[in-house]
Protein backbone atom coordinates (compact mmCIF):
# COMPACT_ATOMS: atom_id res chain seq x y z
CA UNK A 1 0.00 0.00 0.00
CA UNK A 2 1.02 4.06 -0.40
CA UNK A 3 -0.19 6.41 1.13
CA UNK A 4 0.70 10.15 0.42
CA UNK A 5 0.04 12.65 3.36
CA UNK A 6 -0.30 16.03 2.64
CA UNK A 7 0.57 18.68 5.02
CA UNK A 8 0.97 22.75 5.19
CA UNK A 9 3.71 24.71 7.05
CA UNK A 10 2.32 27.68 8.62
CA UNK A 11 2.91 30.61 10.67
CA UNK A 12 3.44 30.07 14.37
CA UNK A 13 1.52 31.97 16.92
CA UNK A 14 5.32 34.15 17.32
CA UNK A 15 5.30 34.06 13.50
CA UNK A 16 2.13 36.16 13.17
CA UNK A 17 2.71 40.34 13.78
CA UNK A 18 -0.09 42.62 13.14
CA UNK A 19 1.20 46.15 11.44
CA UNK A 20 0.08 49.25 12.48
CA UNK A 21 -2.30 49.47 9.22
CA UNK A 22 -3.84 46.48 10.88
CA UNK A 23 -2.05 44.32 7.88
CA UNK A 24 0.01 40.93 8.82
CA UNK A 25 3.39 40.64 8.92
CA UNK A 26 3.96 36.55 8.45
CA UNK A 27 7.35 35.57 9.14
CA UNK A 28 8.98 32.50 6.94
CA UNK A 29 11.02 31.43 9.58
CA UNK A 30 8.75 31.32 12.92
CA UNK A 31 6.68 28.04 11.20
CA UNK A 32 5.58 24.57 12.54
CA UNK A 33 3.70 21.49 10.72
CA UNK A 34 -0.28 22.62 10.71
CA UNK A 35 -0.97 20.58 13.69
CA UNK A 36 -4.11 18.94 11.95
CA UNK A 37 -1.78 17.46 9.62
CA UNK A 38 0.31 15.66 12.63
CA UNK A 39 -2.84 13.75 13.09
CA UNK A 40 -3.15 13.13 9.17
CA UNK A 41 0.68 11.62 9.38
CA UNK A 42 0.04 9.52 12.80
CA UNK A 43 -3.13 7.95 10.97
CA UNK A 44 -1.38 6.99 8.13
CA UNK A 45 1.12 5.53 10.14
CA UNK A 46 -1.53 3.88 11.98
CA UNK A 47 -3.06 2.98 9.09
CA UNK A 48 0.62 1.03 7.79
CA UNK A 49 0.75 -0.55 10.81
CA UNK A 50 -2.76 -1.81 11.06
CA UNK A 51 -2.27 -3.15 7.07
CA UNK A 52 1.27 -4.71 7.71
CA UNK A 53 3.19 -2.20 6.14
CA UNK A 54 3.05 0.73 3.86
CA UNK A 55 5.04 3.14 2.18
CA UNK A 56 4.50 6.88 3.19
CA UNK A 57 5.12 9.94 1.18
CA UNK A 58 4.41 13.51 2.67
CA UNK A 59 3.47 16.31 0.15
CA UNK A 60 3.69 19.66 0.82
CA UNK A 61 3.11 22.89 -1.42
CA UNK A 62 4.88 26.50 -0.27
CA UNK A 63 7.65 29.04 0.03
CA UNK A 64 11.01 29.10 0.59
CA UNK A 65 9.86 27.82 4.68
CA UNK A 66 9.54 23.79 2.38
CA UNK A 67 13.81 23.92 2.68
CA UNK A 68 13.40 24.53 5.95
CA UNK A 69 15.17 21.41 7.62
CA UNK A 70 13.26 21.61 11.07
CA UNK A 71 10.20 21.53 9.31
CA UNK A 72 11.44 18.45 6.71
CA UNK A 73 12.35 16.80 9.85
CA UNK A 74 9.80 17.78 11.60
CA UNK A 75 7.60 15.63 8.99
CA UNK A 76 9.85 12.93 8.14
CA UNK A 77 10.46 11.86 11.91
CA UNK A 78 6.87 10.89 12.45
CA UNK A 79 7.03 8.16 10.31
CA UNK A 80 7.07 9.09 6.72
CA UNK A 81 9.22 7.03 4.30
CA UNK A 82 10.44 10.35 1.87
CA UNK A 83 8.77 13.46 1.01
CA UNK A 84 8.12 16.11 -1.89
CA UNK A 85 7.58 19.35 -1.81
CA UNK A 86 6.11 21.83 -4.40
CA UNK A 87 7.96 25.53 -3.94
CA UNK A 88 6.98 28.67 -5.12
CA UNK A 89 6.42 32.40 -3.23
CA UNK A 90 2.94 32.89 -2.24
CA UNK A 91 1.83 29.47 -2.72
CA UNK A 92 1.33 29.22 1.49
CA UNK A 93 -0.97 32.33 1.09
CA UNK A 94 -3.00 30.76 -2.36
CA UNK A 95 -6.37 29.90 -2.07
CA UNK A 96 -7.57 26.23 -1.28
CA UNK A 97 -8.44 25.85 -5.01
CA UNK A 98 -4.92 26.85 -6.24
CA UNK A 99 -3.35 24.72 -3.09
CA UNK A 100 -5.97 21.57 -4.46
CA UNK A 101 -4.90 22.22 -7.90
CA UNK A 102 -0.72 22.15 -7.01
CA UNK A 103 -1.54 19.07 -5.06
CA UNK A 104 -3.03 17.41 -7.66
CA UNK A 105 -0.30 17.71 -10.27
CA UNK A 106 2.33 16.78 -7.79
CA UNK A 107 0.10 13.87 -6.89
CA UNK A 108 -0.10 12.67 -10.46
CA UNK A 109 3.85 13.06 -10.95
CA UNK A 110 4.53 11.09 -7.85
CA UNK A 111 2.65 8.37 -9.80
CA UNK A 112 0.65 5.26 -8.18
CA UNK A 113 -1.03 5.50 -4.76
CA UNK A 114 -3.62 3.92 -2.96
CA UNK A 115 -5.25 6.53 -0.65
CA UNK A 116 -3.93 10.31 0.43
CA UNK A 117 -4.47 11.26 4.06
CA UNK A 118 -5.63 15.02 4.57
CA UNK A 119 -5.96 16.99 7.91
CA UNK A 120 -9.46 18.76 8.51
CA UNK A 121 -7.59 22.07 7.15
CA UNK A 122 -4.68 23.90 7.35
CA UNK A 123 -3.61 25.86 11.05
CA UNK A 124 -3.34 29.12 9.20
CA UNK A 125 -6.25 29.87 6.70
CA UNK A 126 -8.46 27.24 7.66
CA UNK A 127 -10.28 26.81 4.50
CA UNK A 128 -11.04 22.66 5.37
CA UNK A 129 -11.41 22.60 1.34
CA UNK A 130 -8.11 21.16 -0.21
CA UNK A 131 -8.88 17.48 0.70
CA UNK A 132 -12.45 17.92 -1.05
CA UNK A 133 -11.52 19.68 -3.84
CA UNK A 134 -8.41 17.09 -4.65
CA UNK A 135 -10.54 14.16 -4.50
CA UNK A 136 -12.78 16.11 -7.06
CA UNK A 137 -10.13 17.45 -9.38
CA UNK A 138 -8.31 13.81 -8.91
CA UNK A 139 -11.50 12.10 -10.12
CA UNK A 140 -11.39 9.61 -7.02
CA UNK A 141 -13.77 9.59 -3.82
CA UNK A 142 -13.08 12.44 -1.05
CA UNK A 143 -14.82 11.84 2.72
CA UNK A 144 -13.90 14.67 5.32
CA UNK A 145 -14.33 14.68 8.96
CA UNK A 146 -12.83 11.40 9.57
CA UNK A 147 -12.55 10.37 13.23
CA UNK A 148 -11.97 6.04 12.72
CA UNK A 149 -10.07 5.09 9.84
CA UNK A 150 -9.55 1.11 9.00
CA UNK A 151 -9.70 -1.90 7.18
CA UNK A 152 -11.88 -4.46 7.07
CA UNK A 153 -11.26 -7.69 4.59
CA UNK A 154 -8.90 -5.49 2.81
CA UNK A 155 -11.52 -2.59 2.49
CA UNK A 156 -10.84 1.31 3.57
CA UNK A 157 -13.84 1.92 6.58
CA UNK A 158 -14.35 5.45 7.55
CA UNK A 159 -16.27 6.34 10.35
CA UNK A 160 -17.53 10.33 9.88
CA UNK A 161 -17.98 12.06 12.82
CA UNK A 162 -21.15 15.19 12.32
CA UNK A 163 -22.79 17.51 14.11
CA UNK A 164 -25.89 15.56 14.57
CA UNK A 165 -24.58 11.95 14.45
CA UNK A 166 -22.15 9.78 12.55
CA UNK A 167 -21.79 7.55 9.92
CA UNK A 168 -19.88 4.81 8.39
CA UNK A 169 -18.72 4.59 5.08
CA UNK A 170 -17.35 1.77 2.47
CA UNK A 171 -14.76 3.06 0.12
CA UNK A 172 -13.32 1.50 -2.90
CA UNK A 173 -9.90 2.04 -4.95
CA UNK A 174 -7.61 5.02 -3.93
CA UNK A 175 -9.91 8.20 -1.95
CA UNK A 176 -9.03 11.53 -0.36
CA UNK A 177 -9.63 11.35 3.24
CA UNK A 178 -9.36 14.45 5.80
CA UNK A 179 -9.27 13.33 9.28
CA UNK A 180 -10.05 15.65 12.22
CA UNK A 181 -7.68 16.27 15.03
CA UNK A 182 -9.47 13.92 17.41
CA UNK A 183 -9.07 10.89 15.29
CA UNK A 184 -5.83 9.80 17.63
CA UNK A 185 -3.01 11.57 19.05
CA UNK A 186 0.10 11.97 17.43
CA UNK A 187 3.27 10.28 19.24
CA UNK A 188 5.92 12.55 19.80
CA UNK A 189 9.34 11.29 17.98
CA UNK A 190 12.01 10.79 19.41
CA UNK A 191 16.07 11.87 19.14
CA UNK A 192 16.77 9.26 16.93
CA UNK A 193 13.36 9.60 14.73
CA UNK A 194 14.49 12.97 14.22
CA UNK A 195 18.13 12.42 13.51
CA UNK A 196 17.10 9.69 11.47
CA UNK A 197 14.46 11.60 9.24
CA UNK A 198 17.78 14.24 8.23
CA UNK A 199 18.74 11.09 5.86
CA UNK A 200 15.62 10.36 4.35
CA UNK A 201 14.57 11.27 0.66
CA UNK A 202 13.27 14.66 0.29
CA UNK A 203 12.50 15.96 -3.36
CA UNK A 204 11.84 19.98 -4.14
CA UNK A 205 10.30 20.50 -7.05
CA UNK A 206 9.68 23.99 -8.47
CA UNK A 207 5.78 25.12 -9.66
CA UNK A 208 7.33 25.64 -13.13
CA UNK A 209 7.92 21.80 -13.24
CA UNK A 210 4.42 20.70 -12.67
CA UNK A 211 2.43 23.42 -14.01
CA UNK A 212 2.19 26.80 -15.67
CA UNK A 213 1.06 29.51 -12.64
CA UNK A 214 -1.73 28.28 -11.12
CA UNK A 215 -4.83 30.86 -11.51
CA UNK A 216 -6.99 31.90 -9.03
CA UNK A 217 -10.48 32.38 -8.63
CA UNK A 218 -11.10 34.44 -5.68
CA UNK A 219 -9.93 38.09 -5.86
CA UNK A 220 -8.58 38.61 -2.49
CA UNK A 221 -9.44 42.34 -1.50
CA UNK A 222 -7.39 42.50 1.86
CA UNK A 223 -6.64 40.48 5.04
CA UNK A 224 -6.12 42.86 7.84
CA UNK A 225 -7.03 42.39 11.91
CA UNK A 226 -10.52 43.11 13.07
CA UNK A 227 -11.00 46.10 14.39
CA UNK A 228 -11.28 46.48 18.07
CA UNK A 229 -14.55 46.99 20.00
CA UNK A 230 -14.40 49.33 22.28
CA UNK A 231 -15.56 48.46 25.35
CA UNK A 232 -16.59 50.33 29.29
CA UNK A 233 -14.26 47.64 30.87
CA UNK A 234 -15.96 48.65 33.96
CA UNK A 235 -14.40 45.82 36.88
CA UNK A 236 -15.03 44.66 40.22
CA UNK A 237 -13.14 42.31 42.20
CA UNK A 238 -15.65 40.35 43.92
CA UNK A 239 -13.96 39.55 46.88
CA UNK A 240 -12.24 43.31 47.43
CA UNK A 241 -15.11 45.11 46.42
CA UNK A 242 -17.52 43.60 48.62
CA UNK A 243 -19.64 41.44 46.22
CA UNK A 244 -21.81 42.77 42.97
CA UNK A 245 -23.48 45.46 44.36
CA UNK A 246 -21.59 48.48 42.68
CA UNK A 247 -22.53 46.93 39.19
CA UNK A 248 -25.28 45.39 39.84
CA UNK A 249 -28.03 48.22 38.98
CA UNK A 250 -26.30 48.70 35.69
CA UNK A 251 -26.44 44.98 35.08
CA UNK A 252 -29.91 44.44 35.96
CA UNK A 253 -31.15 47.38 33.50
CA UNK A 254 -29.89 44.96 30.85
CA UNK A 255 -31.66 42.10 31.85
CA UNK B 1 -30.31 39.05 -10.94
CA UNK B 2 -28.06 36.51 -9.49
CA UNK B 3 -29.20 32.55 -9.96
CA UNK B 4 -28.47 31.75 -6.17
CA UNK B 5 -29.04 28.25 -5.05
CA UNK B 6 -29.00 26.91 -1.71
CA UNK B 7 -27.79 23.49 -1.43
CA UNK B 8 -28.28 21.35 2.76
CA UNK B 9 -29.16 18.74 4.23
CA UNK B 10 -30.42 20.45 7.89
CA UNK B 11 -34.07 22.07 8.46
CA UNK B 12 -32.44 25.12 10.36
CA UNK B 13 -29.37 25.96 7.74
CA UNK B 14 -32.12 25.35 5.22
CA UNK B 15 -34.44 28.57 6.79
CA UNK B 16 -31.10 30.78 7.07
CA UNK B 17 -29.17 30.03 4.23
CA UNK B 18 -32.80 30.50 1.69
CA UNK B 19 -33.63 33.05 4.68
CA UNK B 20 -29.86 34.79 3.60
CA UNK B 21 -30.79 34.40 -0.44
CA UNK B 22 -33.83 36.68 -0.08
CA UNK B 23 -32.11 38.97 2.03
CA UNK B 24 -29.76 39.12 -0.82
CA UNK B 25 -32.75 39.97 -2.77
CA UNK B 26 -32.86 36.85 -4.67
CA UNK B 27 -35.28 34.10 -4.30
CA UNK B 28 -33.07 30.71 -4.53
CA UNK B 29 -33.34 27.42 -6.11
CA UNK B 30 -32.73 24.55 -3.23
CA UNK B 31 -31.26 21.12 -3.48
CA UNK B 32 -31.67 19.30 -0.18
CA UNK B 33 -32.20 15.66 1.56
CA UNK B 34 -33.64 15.11 5.18
CA UNK B 35 -37.38 15.78 5.60
CA UNK B 36 -39.64 16.52 2.89
CA UNK B 37 -40.96 18.96 4.56
CA UNK B 38 -38.22 21.23 5.43
CA UNK B 39 -38.03 23.41 2.08
CA UNK B 40 -38.81 26.68 2.20
CA UNK B 41 -38.45 30.00 1.16
CA UNK B 42 -37.13 28.87 -2.19
CA UNK B 43 -38.92 29.11 -5.80
CA UNK B 44 -38.17 25.68 -6.24
CA UNK B 45 -36.52 22.90 -4.64
CA UNK B 46 -35.09 19.54 -5.41
CA UNK B 47 -35.67 16.96 -2.68
CA UNK B 48 -32.94 14.23 -3.01
CA UNK B 49 -34.86 11.81 0.34
CA UNK B 50 -34.38 11.02 3.51
CA UNK B 51 -31.26 11.60 5.24
CA UNK B 52 -31.02 8.53 7.56
CA UNK B 53 -30.28 6.32 4.55
CA UNK B 54 -28.22 9.18 2.21
CA UNK B 55 -24.66 10.26 3.13
CA UNK B 56 -23.73 13.72 1.85
CA UNK B 57 -20.62 12.55 0.26
CA UNK B 58 -22.72 10.46 -1.77
CA UNK B 59 -25.24 13.01 -2.98
CA UNK B 60 -23.22 16.17 -3.07
CA UNK B 61 -21.84 15.61 -7.07
CA UNK B 62 -25.60 15.15 -7.96
CA UNK B 63 -26.49 17.92 -6.02
CA UNK B 64 -23.70 20.34 -7.50
CA UNK B 65 -24.18 19.17 -11.39
CA UNK B 66 -28.12 19.87 -10.69
CA UNK B 67 -26.82 23.44 -9.77
CA UNK B 68 -24.27 24.03 -12.46
CA UNK B 69 -26.56 22.73 -15.16
CA UNK B 70 -29.22 25.23 -14.14
CA UNK B 71 -26.83 28.29 -14.54
CA UNK B 72 -26.47 28.22 -10.89
CA UNK B 73 -23.73 31.30 -10.28
CA UNK B 74 -23.81 31.45 -6.36
CA UNK B 75 -24.60 28.41 -4.16
CA UNK B 76 -24.67 29.17 -0.46
CA UNK B 77 -24.08 26.12 1.89
CA UNK B 78 -23.96 25.77 5.57
CA UNK B 79 -20.38 25.11 7.74
CA UNK B 80 -21.46 21.69 8.91
CA UNK B 81 -19.08 19.26 7.81
CA UNK B 82 -21.40 17.73 5.08
CA UNK B 83 -21.72 21.64 3.75
CA UNK B 84 -18.22 21.51 3.25
CA UNK B 85 -18.47 18.60 1.13
CA UNK B 86 -21.75 20.22 -0.96
CA UNK B 87 -19.50 23.25 -0.95
CA UNK B 88 -16.24 21.50 -2.94
CA UNK B 89 -18.75 19.71 -4.90
CA UNK B 90 -20.28 22.21 -6.27
CA UNK B 91 -17.27 25.35 -6.53
CA UNK B 92 -16.04 22.26 -8.62
CA UNK B 93 -19.32 22.13 -10.47
CA UNK B 94 -19.35 25.99 -11.31
CA UNK B 95 -15.64 25.46 -12.05
CA UNK B 96 -15.32 28.66 -9.95
CA UNK B 97 -14.61 29.88 -6.28
CA UNK B 98 -14.92 28.34 -2.83
CA UNK B 99 -15.37 30.64 0.35
CA UNK B 100 -15.30 28.62 3.55
CA UNK B 101 -16.75 30.29 6.64
CA UNK B 102 -18.56 33.70 5.29
CA UNK B 103 -19.65 36.24 8.13
CA UNK B 104 -20.22 38.86 5.56
CA UNK B 105 -21.66 38.81 1.78
CA UNK B 106 -22.34 41.37 -0.11
CA UNK B 107 -23.86 40.82 -3.86
CA UNK B 108 -21.99 43.49 -5.98
CA UNK B 109 -22.80 43.87 -9.94
CA UNK B 110 -20.01 41.21 -10.69
CA UNK B 111 -20.07 38.92 -8.61
CA UNK B 112 -19.99 38.59 -4.33
CA UNK B 113 -17.34 40.30 -1.65
CA UNK B 114 -17.06 38.06 1.26
CA UNK B 115 -15.01 38.28 4.74
CA UNK B 116 -14.49 35.51 6.78
CA UNK B 117 -11.62 34.85 9.58
CA UNK B 118 -8.26 33.54 9.12
CA UNK B 119 -5.08 32.73 11.02
CA UNK B 120 -7.28 31.71 14.37
CA UNK B 121 -9.06 34.69 14.32
CA UNK B 122 -6.19 36.52 14.08
CA UNK B 123 -6.97 38.37 10.78
CA UNK B 124 -10.39 38.72 8.48
CA UNK B 125 -9.75 38.29 4.86
CA UNK B 126 -12.33 39.97 2.46
CA UNK B 127 -12.17 38.21 -1.03
CA UNK B 128 -14.42 39.21 -4.10
CA UNK B 129 -15.75 36.23 -6.54
CA UNK B 130 -17.27 36.43 -9.76
CA UNK B 131 -19.26 33.10 -9.11
CA UNK B 132 -18.69 30.37 -6.44
CA UNK B 133 -19.78 28.53 -3.64
CA UNK B 134 -20.01 29.80 0.10
CA UNK B 135 -20.03 28.48 3.58
CA UNK B 136 -21.94 30.78 5.44
CA UNK B 137 -20.96 30.83 9.13
CA UNK B 138 -24.47 30.43 11.24
CA UNK B 139 -25.69 33.96 12.27
CA UNK B 140 -24.23 35.49 9.20
CA UNK B 141 -28.17 36.08 7.95
CA UNK B 142 -31.27 36.83 10.12
CA UNK B 143 -34.19 34.15 9.94
CA UNK B 144 -37.16 35.81 8.60
CA UNK B 145 -40.57 34.53 8.02
CA UNK B 146 -40.39 32.52 4.86
CA UNK B 147 -42.76 31.56 2.46
CA UNK B 148 -43.20 27.24 1.61
CA UNK B 149 -41.09 26.44 -1.47
CA UNK B 150 -43.62 27.34 -4.33
CA UNK B 151 -42.81 23.44 -6.22
CA UNK B 152 -40.57 20.70 -5.03
CA UNK B 153 -39.69 18.21 -7.67
CA UNK B 154 -38.71 14.97 -5.99
CA UNK B 155 -35.14 13.41 -7.90
CA UNK B 156 -33.89 10.12 -7.48
CA UNK B 157 -30.75 10.20 -5.79
CA UNK B 158 -27.35 8.62 -8.00
CA UNK B 159 -25.30 6.89 -5.40
CA UNK B 160 -21.93 6.48 -6.06
CA UNK B 161 -20.82 3.29 -6.56
CA UNK B 162 -17.20 4.16 -4.79
CA UNK B 163 -18.27 5.44 -1.42
CA UNK B 164 -21.28 3.58 0.13
CA UNK B 165 -22.71 4.26 3.59
CA UNK B 166 -22.76 1.23 6.31
CA UNK B 167 -24.25 2.58 9.01
CA UNK B 168 -25.75 6.22 10.35
CA UNK B 169 -26.52 7.51 13.62
CA UNK B 170 -28.31 10.83 14.39
CA UNK B 171 -27.95 13.02 17.50
CA UNK B 172 -31.14 14.71 18.92
CA UNK B 173 -30.10 17.87 16.97
CA UNK B 174 -29.98 20.20 20.03
CA UNK B 175 -32.80 22.83 19.82
CA UNK B 176 -30.28 26.27 20.81
CA UNK B 177 -30.71 29.30 18.24
CA UNK B 178 -27.33 31.12 19.49
CA UNK B 179 -27.03 33.07 16.23
CA UNK B 180 -30.99 33.92 16.66
CA UNK B 181 -30.77 35.00 20.16
CA UNK B 182 -31.25 38.15 21.85
CA UNK B 183 -29.61 37.23 25.51
CA UNK B 184 -26.30 34.75 25.23
CA UNK B 185 -24.29 32.67 27.89
CA UNK B 186 -21.14 31.61 27.37
CA UNK B 187 -19.35 28.93 29.06
CA UNK B 188 -15.85 29.01 28.91
CA UNK B 189 -13.04 26.30 30.30
CA UNK B 190 -13.65 27.67 33.52
CA UNK B 191 -16.16 26.25 34.10
CA UNK B 192 -14.61 23.43 35.42
CA UNK B 193 -16.70 20.52 34.92
CA UNK B 194 -20.27 19.32 34.36
CA UNK B 195 -21.15 19.77 37.99
CA UNK B 196 -21.31 23.31 37.85
CA UNK B 197 -23.40 23.57 34.49
CA UNK B 198 -26.56 23.69 36.61
CA UNK B 199 -25.85 27.11 37.83
CA UNK B 200 -25.70 28.23 34.31
CA UNK B 201 -28.60 26.14 33.05
CA UNK B 202 -30.32 28.10 36.39
CA UNK B 203 -29.09 31.41 35.11
CA UNK B 204 -30.10 31.03 31.38
CA UNK B 205 -33.55 30.14 32.37
CA UNK B 206 -34.11 32.88 34.94
CA UNK B 207 -33.06 35.41 32.21
CA UNK B 208 -34.10 33.78 28.94
CA UNK B 209 -30.90 32.89 27.28
CA UNK B 210 -29.22 30.93 24.97
CA UNK B 211 -26.37 28.87 26.00
CA UNK B 212 -22.98 29.12 24.16
CA UNK B 213 -19.23 27.43 24.69
CA UNK B 214 -15.44 27.77 23.87
CA UNK B 215 -14.20 25.28 21.64
CA UNK B 216 -12.48 23.55 24.73
CA UNK B 217 -15.98 23.39 26.20
CA UNK B 218 -16.96 21.50 23.12
CA UNK B 219 -14.04 19.59 22.20
CA UNK B 220 -11.79 19.16 25.67
CA UNK B 221 -14.57 19.05 28.13
CA UNK B 222 -17.17 17.82 25.61
CA UNK B 223 -20.10 19.31 28.25
CA UNK B 224 -21.51 21.03 25.01
CA UNK B 225 -22.48 19.51 21.83
CA UNK B 226 -20.15 21.27 18.94
CA UNK B 227 -23.14 23.54 17.13
CA UNK B 228 -22.80 25.78 20.74
CA UNK B 229 -19.33 26.83 20.09
CA UNK B 230 -18.87 29.94 19.82
CA UNK B 231 -15.89 31.83 17.84
CA UNK B 232 -13.33 30.72 14.36
CA UNK B 233 -15.43 28.32 11.98
CA UNK B 234 -18.01 28.41 14.73
CA UNK B 235 -21.32 30.48 15.33
CA UNK B 236 -20.98 33.94 14.95
CA UNK B 237 -23.48 35.63 17.99
CA UNK B 238 -24.51 38.74 18.25
CA UNK B 239 -27.38 39.16 21.38
CA UNK B 240 -27.64 42.37 23.45
CA UNK B 241 -26.39 41.21 25.98
CA UNK B 242 -23.64 38.58 26.52
CA UNK B 243 -22.71 36.79 29.73
CA UNK B 244 -19.03 35.10 29.55
CA UNK B 245 -18.78 32.84 32.70
CA UNK B 246 -15.07 31.31 32.94
CA UNK B 247 -13.88 32.02 29.55
CA UNK B 248 -10.17 33.42 28.98
CA UNK B 249 -11.36 35.32 26.08
CA UNK B 250 -9.06 34.42 23.35
CA UNK B 251 -8.95 36.16 19.74
CA UNK B 252 -10.43 32.98 18.24
CA UNK B 253 -13.25 32.75 20.36
CA UNK B 254 -13.93 36.52 21.05
CA UNK B 255 -13.91 37.63 16.87
CA UNK B 256 -17.15 35.55 17.41
CA UNK B 257 -18.85 37.50 19.94
CA UNK B 258 -17.50 40.93 19.00
CA UNK B 259 -20.68 42.20 17.58
CA UNK B 260 -22.66 41.25 21.21
CA UNK B 261 -23.88 44.51 22.89
CA UNK B 262 -22.77 44.43 26.62
CA UNK B 263 -20.05 42.46 27.62
CA UNK B 264 -20.86 40.99 30.89
CA UNK B 265 -17.28 38.77 32.30
CA UNK B 266 -17.06 36.69 34.78
CA UNK B 267 -13.11 34.88 35.57
CA UNK B 268 -11.53 33.97 38.28
CA UNK B 269 -8.26 35.08 37.29
CA UNK B 270 -8.13 38.94 37.26
CA UNK B 271 -5.45 38.98 34.25
CA UNK B 272 -7.95 36.87 31.78
CA UNK B 273 -7.50 38.63 28.49
CA UNK B 274 -11.82 38.92 27.92
CA UNK B 275 -11.41 41.61 30.73
CA UNK B 276 -9.82 43.27 28.47
CA UNK B 277 -13.00 42.75 26.18
CA UNK B 278 -15.63 43.56 28.02
CA UNK B 279 -18.19 46.31 29.80
CA UNK B 280 -18.41 44.82 33.04
CA UNK B 281 -16.05 42.51 34.01
CA UNK B 282 -16.71 40.22 37.82
CA UNK B 283 -13.04 39.36 39.15
CA UNK B 284 -14.78 36.22 41.37
CA UNK B 285 -15.39 32.11 41.61
CA UNK B 286 -18.12 31.46 39.85
CA UNK B 287 -19.21 29.12 43.00
CA UNK B 288 -19.93 32.02 44.44
CA UNK B 289 -20.64 34.88 42.23
CA UNK B 290 -22.92 33.30 40.13
CA UNK B 291 -25.59 31.84 43.09
CA UNK B 292 -25.52 35.50 44.45
CA UNK B 293 -26.22 36.64 41.06
CA UNK B 294 -28.87 34.49 40.73
CA UNK B 295 -30.62 35.35 43.81
CA UNK B 296 -29.95 39.22 42.94
CA UNK B 297 -31.53 38.83 39.83
CA UNK B 298 -34.50 36.99 41.64
CA UNK B 299 -35.04 39.30 44.58
CA UNK B 300 -35.26 42.64 41.91
CA UNK B 301 -38.27 40.12 39.64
Amino acid sequence: MKIIVCYKIVPSDQGIEVNHDRTLKLSESEVELSPFDVNAIEAAVQLAAAAGGAELIGLTANGSCVENTKMRKAALSRGLNSGYAVKADGLGQADAAVTADVLAKAVEKIGEYDLILCGEGSGDLYNQQVGGLLGIMLGIPTVNAVSKLWLEDGQLMAERTLENGAEVLKIQGPAVISVTSDINIPRIPSMKDILGAGKKPFVVWELSELMSEPQTKAERLSIAAPEHTERANILVDYAADGGLTEIFGDIAKLL
Amino acid sequence: MKNIWVIANRADSIKELCSGALTLGVQPTLVYSGDRKWAVGASKAYYLGKSDDISAVEIAAQAAALAAENGAEIVLCDTTKDGRVFASYAAMALDAAVVSDAMDIKLTSDGAETARMVYGGSAIERERIARGAICCCAGTFECGQLPDAVTIEDVSANMSDAVSLVKKQEKQASSVNLAAAKKVIVVGRGIGGEENMPLVKELAELIGAEIGCTRPVAEELQIMPRECYIGVSGVIVSPDVLISIGASGQVQHTVGTAQAGTIIAINSDKNALIFKNCDYGIVGDLKVVLPEFISMIKAKK
